[in-house]
């Protein structure tokens, strides 16, 4: 798994690549314990990249998604392919998490 | 689930060729063969005794068979060492009959634990997985109680968020809707075919309850005497005219399948000294 950041408008822009799964997860969780205790207000994860997610991966964002709720920050994922998306939906966090088909509908509900 | 398409080995989850087992004289299974596609449900019946959780006990490899050969994803399980199995197991989760809990360990434990058993994931992370699951199986809140607190059935459920754990791509469940309401029942049976549809699950199940097979099967199996006297779709289960298979799923008291012992046999047992 590979992670990279640009910046647009100010929001990072956390592109991830790869799986994210029980032997990857970690590391993302290290990646986005900063980010919560900088109190990053905007954060948009971009899973164009991510071809899996277990729920240790569903885990690590739910516990950002938690740790940000204090100062309301906020988190919003793109891009995430069907199947990814299905595994989100099975839990039924869809409904907690702002998943959006692309980065700009993203951005634009960061923004909002 | 946990595995793109593009890892996979085989387009079968799993394929069983020529199995046959025999404790002492006694033949349990015989020259049984079946093939199960990814993201499918393959429903094994037969009466109590017919050798369902033998052939369970195979394909998970607690037991080695006489002959045949067991491929999980193109991969021999058969002849591998503890290790290697162990890696294979990895990607399979199982229901027990029982639910097969630690009884020291609370219900958030005993999911917990094969997450924090293979993996470097954190406490807090692993919680999470556990509500995650726990919510699956409807059982949400229940994380602190024991398995002693909790009806056979809440055990059984329990026992399959544990199976779900890892987030298995082959699921193998000994009797999952024994001892449940047919609420429970429907949820088990709709997180099954949920878990197989969405996420490309495939699972093999034992069972006895006809209603529930012919509910989320793809592809059944019927086991006789320890072999394989019909297969197919749920369709041409229901439409094969074999009069042993008709017995059995319509649960008939009289047809061909023999009671295990007649009335002779059992007075003269009875009488012998």
């Amino acid at each position: 798994m590979q992670i990279t950041e640009r910046t647009e408008d100010t929001i990072p822009i956390v592109s991830i690549t790869g799986d994210i799964d029980l032997e990857n997860s970690p590391k993302l969780r290290e990646y986005l314990k900063p980010k919560a205790s900088q109190k990053t207000p905007r954060l948009l994860l971009d899973f164009t990249g991510v071809s899996y997610i277990d729920s240790s991966g569903l885990a690590t964002l739910i516990e950002y998604f938690q740790s940000v709720q204090g100062f309301g920050g906020k988190l919003a994922l793109a891009s995430l392919s069907p199947r990814v998306k299905n595994v989100f939906e099975i839990v039924r966090l869809e409904q907690i998490f702002s998943l959006h088909p692309d980065i700009p509908s993203a951005l634009a509900a960061l923004k909002s | 689930m946990s595995e793109p398409q593009t890892k996979h080995k085989s387009p079968y989850a799993l394929e069983v060729r020529g199995l046959t087992r025999s404790f002492g004289s006694r033949k349990i299974l015989s020259d049984v063969s079946f093939k199960l596609k990814r993201g499918e449900i393959l429903i094994i019946m037969g009466g109590s005794g017919c050798g369902k959780s033998t052939l369970l006990r195979h394909i998970i490899g607690s037991l080695k068979p006489d002959a045949g050969e067991i491929y999980i994803d193109g991969t021999e399980i058969t002849k591998l060492n503890d290790r290697e199995l162990s890696n294979v197991r990895k990607r399979f989760g199982m229901l027990f009959q029982t639910g097969a809990l630690f009884n020291s360990l609370t219900v958030g434990e005993n999911v917990a634990l094969p997450i924090l058993e293979s993996s470097d994931v954190s406490a807090s992370i692993a919680d999470l997985v556990v509500k995650l699951k726990l919510e699956l199986v409807g059982l949400t809140g229940f994380e602190h109680l024991k398995p002693a607190q909790i009806s056979g059935g809440m055990k059984k459920r329990v026992g399959m968020a544990r199976a779900l754990a890892l987030d298995p791509e082959l699921l193998f469940c000994d009797e999952p809707t024994a001892g449940l309401d047919p609420v429970m029942t429907a949820v088990i049976d709709t997180l099954t075919v949920d878990l197989t549809k969405k996420l490309g699950l495939s699972a093999v199940v034992v069972t006895h309850d006809m209603t529930s097979a012919f509910r989320i099967a793809t592809q059944m199996i019927f086991l006789f005497e320890g072999r394989v006297i019909a297969s197919g779709t749920p369709d041409e289960i229901k439409n094969n005219p074999d009069p042993i298979l008709q017995q059995f799923i319509n649960g008939y008291a009289d047809g061909p399948i023999p009671l295990k012992l007649s009335k002779d046999d059992y007075l003269k047992r009875l009488m012998q000294a």
